[in-house]
């Protein structure tokens, strides 16, 4: 018997930041997953995820045949009594039942997945807007990661996500950001680049509760209480425009609004024909459209007649604005004091070099090597807008918005390869002449945002524009609050993949009586989880080792690595055959499309999606498989020669990147808004519904300026609960998904933090606790989790930290079973934990600790 | 008046109360016509799914003419031979979604 | 030739890639992780650092673990690297108590990962009877090492906070290194003069 040995390139799959990989495949064996050094995306090094697949590919509690539960009543805990049956009878009830639904109403189709497997997002995406339904989810996805700072991202950066420009950054101040310290978006790249910049010199100063991961690798960790990122970085803002003086006019005026007039109603001053805004041209000595092409002294200070009212520039008011926000003021809401604050903000302003140029490939740009950072810590709150935008005007105000050395937007400018030209895409001036992003990822994009109206979805999307997911998908109050906005219909099936919304969402007794109520449910997994007590069929999907995807790390502004370097588009493909029944849930998909006869929207959906071009568009009556689509895919980016067959033996395309592409604000005629006008009407007209449906509302979350406004959290007035809750991720672990992977269980069960509960020890200690205790952490809500502190000097001592989403119960998971804590378990989901801008979910809680 | 073979995708169709359709539109009407046109016949829900705000088409918003993309200013309806085909969908705004 | 480490403490980031790898290189059961990544914390809240500190064996050349072995298994091979051969080892465990750094393994039984589930494909195919009942330990890859790559847990390292090479050779990078940025010993007091270094945190 010969014996064959082959590397085959594929990409990771145990977190969405899909890293390229090389499988090593002795006969039909996976023995060794290593990076491909071919692809800029890992450059082929992997984290301890990474590499640790292979037994998330054998892992022997796989599903591999359809199920079908017995049992029909539902529960935590409820045997659904799993019946095996056949391929084609799973598939010929699903069909029947969504065609039912297809036939009555699309809407009453809710579809839920999973962030760790970004694979799916986009075939779940066009089945979705082919189906017709607008009510589709990322589970707690949005909800905890990204409402907030991928929406600020996209605004400021038409990003997912920023980074510091690693090569030339040198200072860089994150607040709740892990960038480059072993987890997320591009993690290995992040590593490496980081790292480097460590070596090089830049400075980090880390913004965050607890000392781990990015904080322990920065110059200076700077404490600070959970939620409460926008007092501190106010009061920055305040002391660098209003103390030091010190602003880049340039950027200000050309490529943000801050010139844009305002008038008493605090809206825009337009110009009476065109509706454009008008900013005060110093050398003309009168107003003039935005756009004017020759107005080259914008005003940013001063006060004006113009078309009959007094009217100054946004950034009058913005620097009026941030005046009470003094370092004084941030220190008793945050802790941190006053005298850092003013350190920090003059070392930021100063190394920010503000009007410095830099040559590279020989065009001369701006160099601003500061970067201000914010990601999930400061961004899961239920104040993530103001979080965030305030975070973000520290770049904003000196002109280090990608730029070199500045805060960089993952990829927002892309003009393809050299021979193709393709993908191709650029942030584009849009209404008021503000940024929309080139290219996206979430149901809607950041700006400009549509007219609120009264809802018609499942997340009340259509009142609160600015969110891209909402908690009312399973909250205590759904029920309550579609029937409040008159929801015509309610969710008749779940399309779910992947995801374990009971871990994932908030606390599991409130997500379980929301899947409880919606009569079927239908997952795509790859073994049976605590979800899959509420869930009638289960199908069983390949795993990422086993599936193929023409465009794992695309759109590159969410996992591809920013900066200079090279372009990479790897493919995914199976490293071994599936095993048992198993199929890859994208072919499955295109079944059904075919089976629902919805194949012309489908394919009309994936020809704009995919951007098919010429001969590779699908024909709109045209059958083709999902292999197929791929391989078009591919053709259309790279030429009729490098389709599927040329990228499944080369695994991956690479081409440098060009200075026009990263450092492209210098390039392109963009704005973005300091000043966030837009949210004046935005209020009016969404309040004036919210009343009408007998909703509450408050005015302070629309000012088109930031300020700190605090979680429920901070409004706890029981003193017995003293302690502030807060989650982070750990390396070790993806959402809830890795903790059936014993070689990552084993290294977690002999890590310290992994699977406890950090305390601060002083803390501890007066509370008479001692290391590796067992105690029960409740909420003023009555919610209680069970875990062992540890105490560590590494946190706030109002604070304990948990990392990831442990804490499985389900005995079809074996080695995740009874592992770490499920901090989710305390949170809140309902209307009084989710923001009223946009519905980011609060992850912070108040706690106490009973023995 | 020159006729068109429309096709309402996706979530318009629900919203429209048909899928498919034969419309007689002006000669020369553009894309934005027709939206105009299906906004006022459908009503304001179809409206609201078309129109970001007044006048302005959302950007998420697709329009096809015989299989190809079509801009707004496109003119929607053909000289002689058979109607144009023309579809409408709604592609949510995420990577090659908007206009 | 004196085959060497240089671990980088300012560009280790705790992500277990090293652990990791090395468990997937070399296939090895349960409890057994030839590299560690411990973390340590110093000072008291709020001037504090918590430090990952990768380990692995440090291959010293005054092992102790060499001269306990009774039967010779234990031994030094090319370029210093210590290394323990399987067939003469009688898994008297004697080394693992002279190995000041936990760098031995005594591997008991064939038991998988997935515990009563019986071996996965892949440890079925990994796995080895000649393991069973004997210590196993890193021996830097040795056998990569002569096939011109680096360790499993040198190529696998994001941060690039691992460099391999021959410490005699004053022009190689670990040896600059070292020298440079002032690698140190773990507890080079105990006189076992390990052949990996660490370079400082800050």
């Amino acid at each position: 018997m010969t014996t064959t040995d082959q590397w085959i390139p594929s990409t990771c799959g145990l977190c969405y930041g899909t890293c390229s990989i090389r499988g090593h495949r002795v006969d039909d064996v996976l023995v060794k997953i290593e990076g491909n050094p071919e692809s800029a995306i890992g450059r082929g090094r992997l984290c301890g995820k990474g590499v640790s697949g292979i037994m998330t590919l054998y892992d022997p509690n796989r599903v591999n045949v359809p199920l079908r539960r017995t049992n029909p009543v539902k529960g935590k805990g409820v045997d659904p009594g799993w019946q095996e049956i056949s391929w084609d009878e799973a598939l010929d009830e699903i069909t029947a039942r969504l065609r039912k639904i297809h036939d009555d109403d699309p809407r009453k189709l809710f579809i839920q997945r999973t962030t760790t497997n970004t694979s799916i997002r986009a075939p779940m995406m066009m089945f979705a807007a082919a189906f017709g339904t607008p009510n589709s989810w990322a589970a707690g996805g949005g909800l905890h990661c990204g409402n907030g700072a991928h929406l600020i991202g996209g605004i400021y950066h038409a990003s997912w996500s920023l980074v510091p420009d690693f090569q030339h950054c040198r200072f860089a101040i994150y607040f709740g950001a892990s960038k480059g310290h072993g987890a997320g978006h591009v993690s290995c790249t992040n590593m490496q680049d980081a790292a480097d910049a460590r070596a090089r010199g830049m400075r980090l100063v880390v913004v965050d509760p607890m000392a781990n991961f990015a904080a322990a690798k920065a110059n200076e960790w700077v404490p600070i209480r959970p939620g409460t990122d926008a007092a501190m970085a106010l009061a920055m803002v305040n002391v660098i425009l209003n103390d030091l003086g010190v602003w880049d006019a340039e950027y200000l005026a050309h490529k943000t609004n801050a010139p844009y007039l305002i008038g008493p109603d605090g809206c825009y001053v337009r110009d009476a024909e065109t509706r454009k805004p008008l900013v005060w041209d110093a050398a003309r000595g009168h107003a003039v459209r935005y756009d004017t092409p020759d107005a080259a002294a914008l005003a940013l200070e001063g006060e004006y007649e113009v078309a009959g009212v007094r009217a100054r520039p946004a950034f009058v008011l913005l620097r009026e604005h941030v005046r009470q926000f003094t370092p004084e003021w941030a220190e008793g809401i945050s802790t941190v004091s006053a005298a850092m604050i003013r350190r920090l903000a003059r070392e930021f302003a100063a190394e920010a070099m503000v009007g410095s140029t830099i040559v590279l490939d020989g065009k001369r740009l701006p160099y601003r090597p500061v970067a201000a950072i914010y990601f999930r810590g400061s961004q899961g709150h239920k104040n993530s807008v103001y979080n965030c935008f305030a975070i973000e005007l520290l770049n904003e105000i000196v002109g280090a918005a990608d730029v070199v050395g500045g805060a960089l937007g993952f990829n927002p400018v892309c003009y393809g390869h050299p021979e193709t030209g393709k993908p191709w895409y650029e942030p584009k001036p849009g209404p008021d002449g503000l940024m929309i992003t080139g290219t996206w990822v979430a149901p809607h994009l950041p700006y400009p945002i549509a007219d609120p109206k009264p809802p018609t979805t499942m997340s009340l999307g259509g009142l609160f524009p600015l969110g891209m997911f909402g908690p009312t998908m399973a909250s205590s109050d759904q029920e309550e609050l579609w029937t409040k906005f008159g929801l015509p219909y309610r969710p008749e099936m779940m399309l779910n993949y992947g995801a374990n919304s009971l871990l994932s969402v908030g606390n599991s007794d409130t997500v379980a009586a929301t899947l409880a109520r919606i009569p079927f449910i239908v997952s795509f997994d790859i073994t049976l989880t605590e979800f899959s007590e509420f869930a009638d069929i289960v199908l069983p999907d390949t795993c990422y080792l086993e599936s193929l995807d023409s465009r794992p790390n695309v759109p590159f502004i969410f996992n591809h690595p920013a900066g200079l370097g090279e372009w990479s588009w790897p493919i995914r493909q199976p490293v071994v055959p599936p095993a048992g029944q198993r199929r890859l849930a994208t072919d499955v998909l295109v079944e059904l499309v075919d089976r629902l006869g919805i194949r012309e929207e489908f394919n009309a959906v994936a020809n704009t999606h995919l951007k098919l071009d010429g001969s590779h568009r699908l024909e709109f009556g045209t059958r083709y498989g999902y292999e197929e689509i791929c391989d078009r895919e591919l053709k259309s980016h790279f030429g009729a020669a490098r389709g599927l067959a040329w990228f499944k033996e080369h695994g991956v395309i690479s081409w440098p990147k060009r200075v026009e592409e990263v450092y492209w604000r210098a390039f392109l005629g963009v704005r973005v808004p300091i000043y966030w006008e837009f949210l004046i009407g935005l209020n009016r007209n969404a309040k004036r519904i919210a009343n009408a449906h007998g909703l509450d509302w408050d005015d302070v979350w629309y000012d088109p300026l930031p300020r700190w406004l605090p979680c429920p959290s901070h409004e706890v007035r029981d003193g017995a609960f003293d302690l502030w809750g807060f989650y982070y991720r750990d390396t070790l672990h993806t959402n809830s998904f890795t903790n059936e992977n014993p070689w990552l269980d084993e290294a977690s069960r002999l890590d310290p933090f992994s699977y406890t509960i950090a305390l601060n020890a002083a803390t501890g200690r007066t509370k008479g606790l001692r290391d590796g205790q067992e105690v029960t952490l409740e909420s003023p809500h009555g919610r209680r989790v069970r875990g062992r502190v540890h105490l560590t000097e590494t946190v706030h001592p109002e604070c304990v930290g948990i990392g990831g989403c442990a804490g499985h119960w389900a005995k079809t998971l074996p080695i995740a079973q009874g592992k770490g804590v499920m901090f989710n378990d305390l949170l809140e989901v309902d209307w009084a934990h989710g923001s009223p801008v946009n519905l980011n979910l609060d992850t912070c809680v108040k706690l106490r600790i009973v023995p | 008046m020159p006729e068109i073979q429309l096709k309402l995708m996706g979530s318009l169709g629900r919203l429209a109360g048909e899928r498919e359709t034969r419309l007689l539109v002006d000669e020369g009407a553009t894309v934005r016509d027709l939206l105009t046109l299906l906004a006022e016949r459908y009503g304001p829900e179809f409206a609201g799914a078309i129109f970001r705000a007044p006048g302005e088409v959302h950007t998420y918003l697709r329009a096809f003419l015989d299989e190809r993309d079509a801009e707004l200013g496109d003119r929607v309806a053909r000289e002689g031979g058979a109607p144009a085909a023309v579809a409408v969908l709604i592609v949510p705004g995420f990577e090659g979604g908007s206009r | 030739m004196r085959y060497g480490m240089a671990i980088d403490l300012k560009r280790c980031v705790g992500c277990y890639g090293c652990q990791l790898s090395c468990k997937a290189e070399h296939g090895t059961p349960p409890g057994v992780l030839f590299a560690r990544v411990l973390k340590r914390e110093f000072g008291t809240f709020p001037n504090t650092q918590l430090v990952y500190l990768p380990t692995l064996c440090f291959h010293c050349t005054s092992a102790p673990c060499v001269d306990v072995c009774p039967t010779g298994a234990s031994h030094y091979r090319e370029g210093g690297v210590v290394d323990v051969t399987t067939d003469d080892c009688v898994g008297c465990r004697a080394c693992m108590q002279a190995c000041p750094y936990g760098a031995r393994f005594f591997n008991e039984t064939q038991t998988g990962y997935f515990p009563g589930q019986g071996l996965t494909p892949y440890e079925e195919r990994r796995y080895s009877k000649e393991n069973v009942g004997v210590v196993m330990k890193c021996n830097f890859c040795i056998d990569r090492v002569k096939a011109g790559l680096e360790p499993a847990c040198v190529a696998n390292c994001a941060a690039r906070a691992r460099t391999f090479g021959d410490l005699d050779d004053p022009q190689s990078e670990v040896a600059q290194l070292v020298r440079l940025r002032g690698g140190e010993q773990l507890q080079p007091e105990l006189g076992t003069h390990p052949n990996v270094y660490y370079l400082p945190p800050a």
